[in-house]
């Protein structure tokens, strides 16, 4: 699934550990996400949302 | 943006010392076992081995990949590869009994032992899936 985790990180000048952190994941987990490689769960996902001010489909994108 | 975000995630389920400890139990388990049946060196030798396991689980704390595994630095990520891992051995477990159990039987043998094991495995097998129906 598409998102914007990587480029709203790096607005924000968080490291992966930072943001990881703040989540209650690990850094791999964040590396995943903005690799696409992983889709979190629903949670996660809000919780990111919410972390930068974003609404959930502001972050993550299925239809692209 | 929020000063912080709340936790989503069961972190950690496991502590720093579940893996080696399980693996050395498991060797000790063997080590009683064989001992009981009459072989006490390769009741040894099986657990020298899962000891060997057991100190290069906890030396490659500093591995992210064995934390998560292990349950130090566990999270949801960890916990779906762990579901599907576990998942995927028990696929392996499943063919190899089936094979041994179908080897049992062509060589004149009842293949009780597998027998048991596979009936077992199948009824674990519908329990959990009525068990998780019923909370999923």
């Amino acid at each position: 699934m598409r998102n914007e985790v990587r480029k709203l990180r790096a607005e924000a000048g968080l490291s992966q550990q930072e943001l990881g952190d703040a989540m209650g994941v690990s850094r791999q987990t964040i590396n995943s996400i903005e690799k696409e490689r992983y889709t979190p769960s629903l949670p996660l996902a809000l919780n990111l949302a919410r972390y930068f001010s974003k609404r959930v489909e502001e972050v993550f994108d299925d239809e692209s | 943006m929020r000063a912080e975000g709340r936790e989503t995630t069961q972190t950690p389920w496991r502590g720093r010392w579940w893996l080696p400890i399980w693996t050395a139990g498991l060797g000790v388990v063997m080590l009683v076992a064989a001992a009981l049946g009459g072989d006490a060196v390769a009741g040894l030798v099986i657990a020298a081995s899962f000891a060997v396991a057991a100190v290069a689980f906890a030396a490659a704390e500093r591995t992210e990949s064995l934390r998560g595994i292990g349950g130090v630095d566990g999270d949801e990520r960890f916990a779906r590869i762990e579901v599907r891992s576990m998942a995927a051995a028990g696929r392996v477990m499943a063919v190899a009994i089936v094979a041994a159990w179908a080897y049992e039987l062509s060589q004149g043998d009842d293949g009780g032992a597998f027998t048991w094991i596979l009936g077992l495995g199948a009824i674990g097998y519908v329990a959990a899936m009525v068990w998780l129906r019923g909370r999923t």
